[in-house]
């Protein structure tokens, strides 16, 4: 792994990290409410990876503080569109949904990853505009193009849900071209560096929001893993350095954002390094055609 | 950016920060940017001092009393975590 990476996922776990966060959240507990505070009470959850405390938090702080807000917050959003943290950093919009399949379909599915194992391969990584290769410094992830079970299902459900998906993460309609749709798996030490999924403006062609279905064992046996999506400028490229939602890949979990947003997978950890035991998911992304479309994040360049 | 701190500058306490001791460390927190810093011993006492009356000499001056310190390392360990400080959005000066 990079220096960078390292240091990268070495800070986000302080940031990030519950003890920290938590005397945090009692100090803001002994103070007066404010906006000021009912906000930062909902970044340090999002910080911390208490999405559901998160949601809580920014809905408090929208009823209260900003009634007249267009930010956005639906049955599927954990965090709402439309919002900014310091530094105008826009803050990603987040759907989460938990219990996604029957237990029994995510289940057949584990299995069918399983028995696929010798089909996946290492994921290729971009660095700037060198070609995609092989790069073991910058991303660890085994990836599977061409699995079957549920393919189909995933597809549907993508295309019935789609007005839903773009509402929840506030962005305009558009059409859509193809699907990127494959499994993916981390085993011991396996990472993804910061990153974003499409460097271009809103109004081009390309990928428009990610989506990912963590699956596996009911009780994961692998540690870490989890997945930071950065409060961002997406325009600009920038990150913001100190403020991230972390989002636990837990089994059965749906999440997507939109695909501007810069974001990173912590490394694996798997003590036998059993494939079967790793941090396996249905990973996709909905491509939009070029349009003339503007975006939420883009009106507050600075 | 970070700028040259005078002995009569008074640095304040920003509204918006957290403060909180952690496994027996003392820290702080912008509400706005996120960022941590933690304080060991001596910053713990410059941060007592930051009462947003006392100007920047005087600080220098009880901390030389409280710890044993030269005068020259003192000033340029309180000018050092007031530059940070003001960085990271933790303190505001007036003159």
């Amino acid at each position: 792994m990079l220096i960078s990476a390292e240091e990268t996922f070495t800070h986000l776990q302080q940031l990030g990290g519950a003890c920290l966060n938590a005397a945090m959240l009692a100090a803001l507990d002994q103070q007066e409410p404010s906006p000021a505070s009912r906000f930062a009470r909902a970044n340090l959850l999002r910080r911390t990876g208490d999405l559901a405390g998160a949601r809580a938090a920014f809905v408090e702080w929208l009823a209260n503080d900003v009634p007249a807000s267009e930010a956005r917050l639906d049955d599927w959003s954990a965090i709402p569109s439309g919002l900014f943290s310091h530094g105008g950093y826009a803050i990603a919009p987040i759907v989460m949904i938990d219990d996604f399949l029957p237990v029994e379909r995510m289940r057949s599915l584990h299995a069918h990853a399983c028995e696929r194992k010798a089909l996946f391969r290492d994921a290729l990584a971009t660095n700037e505009d060198a070609p995609p290769a092989y790069d073991p410094d910058r991303r660890r992830t085994l990836v599977d193009y061409h699995f079957t079970l549920e393919r189909n299902f995933f597809l549907s459900f993508i295309d019935e849900n789609l007005a839903a998906l773009r509402e929840s993460l506030g962005l305009s309609d558009f059409s859509t071209n193809r699907v990127e749709l494959k499994l993916t798996n981390h085993v011991d030490g396996g990472f993804f560096k910061t990153h974003s999924d499409n460097h271009a403006a809103y109004s081009a062609a390309g990928r428009a929001i990610t989506w990912l279905y963590y699956f596996g064992e009911t009780i994961p046996r692998f540690g870490g893993g989890d997945l930071y999506v950065f409060d961002s400028k997406p325009s600009g490229q920038a990150i913001s350095p100190a403020w991230f939602t972390r989002i636990e890949a837990l089994p059965n979990r749906l999440v997507a954002f939109p695909s501007w947003f810069f974001h990173a997978v912590g490394p694996t950890q798997l003590a036998d390094n059993d494939f079967s035991q790793g941090r396996f998911a249905v990973s996709s992304h909905i491509h939009k055609t070029q349009d003339s479309a503007t975006i939420w994040w883009d009106d507050n360049l600075s | 950016m970070t700028q040259a701190i005078e002995p009569s500058a008074i640095p304040a306490r920003a509204e918006d920060v957290l403060a909180t001791q952690s496994q027996d460390v003392a820290v702080l927190m912008s509400m706005n940017t996120g960022k941590f810093i933690e304080l060991n011993e001596t910053a713990r006492a410059i941060w007592e001092l930051t009462d947003g009356s006392t100007p920047v000499a005087d600080v220098v001056e009880r901390l030389c009393e409280q710890f044993e310190v030269t005068r020259e390392k003192c000033t340029g360990d309180v000018a050092g975590l007031y530059a940070r400080m003001s960085d990271e959005g933790l303190i505001v000066f007036s003159d």
